[in-house]
């Protein structure tokens, strides 16, 4: 411990209570370090001096004015700490020793009352939170099923999960992250469903995080992730409440931060970010394809181009004769070889994403739209890359997009790079060697210790279905078997095999 | 970390090792033509692809002497700005004088090389090869050659007969290779009949008649159509009204959705006799006379006597085989099968085959003759 936290310590341990209205006075501006809003209000009921002090614009000041002071005053009570406790109409109340306590409540919205020559200061939380409204997802957004959205205040998000998960079974454990800017966290996930190995994990981590602060919900996630080397993301970091729900009920253990509107839900596997909630809204056979279709987007979006590239620069022989012949007049007119031509218009697809996202609303879309077709009509024209190539680096970039997850489109988006730069120097013997690598880094990979590719490796047949597609739910009535939930069956299949018909209810067959 | 440096080394070491053959710096020969010349050494013409935004014209002619394959390709080479690469050839053409002298030393760069393509065809000129491979300008004649051996072979009316199938049979004991033949027909390269191979060396020539008899001995037919002509006389009786006046000796049926199989048994190894079992089974979708089919009878008819006629054409076609000692059917790998003790070589079995004898028995079975009110 160096010298500054000992002496920032020690200074705590100051104002040991009783104190006269003054001593606390000025121990408590000491504290806050004279902070100008701090509002003393000193009455006097039945001789006794009671000072009222609190933050003005952390505070709810019409909740102040009528259930505390009204009470306080013309209750005319010979007031003690025990009736300040029982008799204000107030709910949320706290005793305290020290006046750092109090202090460490002031600043998240409480006020405090202190009786003279009492030794305990009563706090009151009556916190006028500033929030935005709940609003709809903007970065993961579907068209059917429920469309609310976490916002920054984590009361409003439990709110939200708890009234989505109405179960008592649902535990929602505290921690305070962050030694020098705590922020509270809570760790979630279903008592009777979760597994006992993957909650102590997520607690051991929370806990044995020793911080001064974290950002964001996204930035506990990479604290607490399983490998920071990788540019894979191992836990599903989602903004929507539906999806963060689902995680729950399928017993997976699942962080809210404050301050942060996205939910963190582990353990995840490969397949998990790219399954939407609305793959569960909609019917079996048409999620599934859409399912696939992710899949396969997610493919073409990393080997298009350096296919691409490889084939141009190395392999002519295994491209159609037709194509061949389209390839070899849009290619005859540049100057570069592949490997540049791509990396050149992959540069100027990432600058409009970035240019896109980061200008307002309004703008960003002109640039995108505008901005894709002008631009690369314009390189064509110019002779600085073939048309071809616009169709290819096209698709590839659309393709990223279509992963539920942003994370992974970013994560997709960049070991694209790489593989570009191998194809064009080694073909595609360089492409299989990357692809290898990919595919050994993902094997190797865990998220809350749990393998990350799961259930293609291990290979868990049982698993492949809603991991990898959709079957109906008739037949789909188990959770994951590898995550070894404390029970892995739904619902009996029997009962829901056989839909009961209008016959079953009525009496008109019964003569 | 430490591991990954000799990985990193090797990559740094290994970069511009592989050499790069960027497409638009290539000349992409896609057919090959070999003529034997008057010295002996073979003539070669090249047709290739080459992209240049100025010339209008994307396929090249290219022309070279030399005495192999690779040796041609060097040739040309110093008659052209692009890097001539034989990855993407589709079609070979040999000119008849070099076919008679052996054509697959030309082939052997396939079998040796991987980077050579295995899937192309090999098709014999009736004149020279240049002949057809500069026989016009106006369409791109490799994609025609290989198109027009491609579509016909899948409409099952040549026999099997690119790269591999050639290799195969040649290699094998007892087989021997068929091609597609070219001419010249109006300027455009046309298939005239099949060319008949002892081993690697052309024989003779097989008209599309005697194809369809050969594919239908080797092969199975999916969905095959063809002609034949019977005599009139046994059909005179169910002859509707007829408009055409003309006295005609014939009559012609067209069978479709043609399926078969056939069986090659050799029923006697000390004879050399063998028999032909074939089954076709098809539809009559059109006749030159106004046939009246009201029963049974009547297909039957047609049934008996288009079986009889094939019998007869392939017995004609089997002598002639027999003559020219050249065994496309393959008797002589059957032979091989059922004899498995003694290894046969191809000396002996030439020997043998003009000895044997081959009973054909022909079923035709006609399923469907079409709604006709």
């Amino acid at each position: 411990m160096d010298k500054r936290t000992r002496a920032f310590q020690n200074s705590k341990k100051k104002g040991k209570l009783p104190l006269s209205i003054e001593q606390l006075k000025k121990s408590i501006k000491d504290q806050l370090h004279d902070e100008a809003d701090l509002i003393f209000k000193k009455i006097n009921v039945q001789n006794k001096n009671i000072l009222v002090f609190y933050i003005s614009y952390l505070i709810d000041k019409k909740r102040l004015d009528e259930n505390l002071f009204t009470p306080l005053i013309y209750g005319d009570k010979d007031w003690t700490v025990e009736k300040l406790l029982a008799g204000l109409p107030l709910g949320e109340s706290k005793e305290h020793q020290t006046v750092e306590d109090v202090c460490t409540k002031l600043i998240s919205g409480s006020i405090g009352i202190y009786i003279e020559s009492e030794n305990k200061i009563v706090s009151y939380s009556i916190l006028n939170n500033q929030q935005r409204p709940i609003e709809k997802p903007e970065r993961e957004s579907i068209v059917i099923g429920p469309q609310a959205a976490f916002s920054e205040s984590i009361e409003t998000n439990l709110n939200l999960v708890r009234s989505s998960v109405r179960s008592n079974d649902l535990v929602a454990e505290k921690f305070t992250i962050g030694s020098r800017l705590p922020t509270e966290v809570r760790l979630l996930y279903l008592k009777s469903l979760a597994n006992d190995d993957d909650v102590q994990t997520m607690r051991q981590r929370l806990t044995d995080l020793k911080v001064d602060d974290i950002e964001d919900g996204s930035v506990l996630a990479q604290y607490v992730e399983d490998s920071s080397i990788s540019v894979f993301p191992q836990f599903y970091l989602t903004e929507r409440v539906d999806r963060f729900s689902y995680g729950i009920s399928k017993g997976k253990v699942c962080v809210l931060a404050d301050g942060s509107p996205e939910g963190i839900v582990a353990p995840t596997t490969f397949f998990g970010f790219f399954e939407s909630t609305e793959d569960v809204y909609f019917r079996w056979n048409v999620a599934t394809f859409f399912r696939m279709l992710r899949f396969i987007a997610m493919f073409i979006s990393f080997i298009l181009t350096p296919i691409y590239v490889a084939g141009v620069t190395f392999h002519y022989e295994v491209i159609p004769t037709n194509l061949l012949m389209t390839l070899g007049e849009s290619r005859s007119k540049v100057p570069f070889p592949p490997v540049m031509e791509v990396l050149f218009l992959e540069l100027i697809i990432e600058l409009l994403r970035e240019a896109g996202a980061r200008l307002p609303t309004k703008v960003g879309q002109t640039i995108g739209i505008v901005g894709g077709i002008v631009l690369g009509q314009a390189a064509v024209e110019a002779g600085l890359t073939s048309n071809v190539l616009i169709i290819v680096i096209a698709m590839s970039a659309l393709a990223s997009f279509t992963a539920p997850s942003y994370l992974m489109g970013t994560a997709i988006r960049v070991i694209r790079y790489p593989l570009i730069i191998i194809a064009g120097l080694f073909g595609i013997i360089g492409v299989t060697f990357g692809l290898c690598l990919l595919i050994i880094h993902l094997l190797r990979m865990t998220s809350l210790g749990r393998p990350y590719f799961l259930p293609v490796y291990p290979f868990v047949y049982q698993d492949l279905d809603n991991a990898l597609f959709r079957l109906p739910f008739g037949v789909s009535n188990k959770r994951s078997i590898a995550y070894r939930l404390k029970d892995d069956t739904r619902y009996k299949e029997k009962k829901s095999a056989k839909q009961k018909d209008i016959d079953d209810f009525g009496g008109y067959n019964e003569h | 970390m430490k591991s990954m440096f000799p990985i990193v080394c090797m990559f740094v070491m290994l970069i511009g090792c592989v050499p790069t053959k960027q497409i638009e710096k290539l000349g992409i020969v896609t057919s090959y033509g070999a003529d034997l010349l008057e010295d002996g050494s073979i003539g070669n013409t090249l047709l290739y692809s080459q992209f240049d935004p100025n010339i209008k014209e994307p396929v090249q002619t290219a022309e070279s002497q030399a005495h192999s394959y690779e040796g041609a390709i060097d040739a040309a080479n110093l008659k052209t700005n692009y890097k001539l690469v034989t990855g993407q050839i589709r079609t070979k053409v040999f000119g008849k004088e070099l076919a008679k002298t052996g054509i697959v030393r030309l082939l052997s760069t396939h079998f040796r090389d991987a980077s050579e393509p295995a899937t192309l065809y090999i098709a014999v000129s009736d004149t020279t090869a240049k002949d057809v491979l500069t026989s016009t300008t106006e369409v791109d004649l490799s994609k025609f050659l290989y198109n027009l051996i491609d579509n016909n072979r899948k409409r099952e009316i040549l026999p099997k007969s690119d790269l591999i199938d050639f290799l195969h049979k040649y290699d094998d004991v007892g087989i021997d290779p068929v091609q597609p033949l070219i001419t010249i027909e109006k300027k455009r390269p046309v298939i005239d009949s099949i060319a008949l191979f002892q081993d690697d060396i052309y024989v003779d020539s097989l008209s599309p008649e005697e194809t369809f008899l050969i594919k239908l001995t080797t092969e199975k037919f999916k969905a095959g159509t063809h002609e034949i002509t019977l005599p009139k006389e046994p059909f005179k009786e169910d002859i509707g009204y007829d408009t055409d006046k003309s006295d005609k000796e014939t009559i012609h049926f067209v069978l479709n959705e043609i399926r078969s199989k056939s069986k090659v048994k050799l029923d006697d190894t000390e004879k050399l006799s063998y028999t032909v079992e074939i089954k076709l089974v098809s539809r009559l979708i059109e006749i030159s006379e106004p046939l009246i089919i009201e029963d049974e009878k009547t297909i039957k008819k047609i049934e008996k006597h288009s079986s009889e006629h094939f019998t007869k054409q392939l017995e004609e076609m089997m002598e002639k085989l027999k003559e020219l000692n050249v065994d496309p059917i393959g008797f002589g790998k059957i032979y091989d099968e059922e004899t498995r003790n003694k290894k046969l070589t191809n000396k002996e079995w030439r020997d043998l085959y003009p000895t044997i004898d081959v009973k054909f028995n022909v079923k035709v079975e006609i399923i469907r003759h079409g709604i006709m009110q």
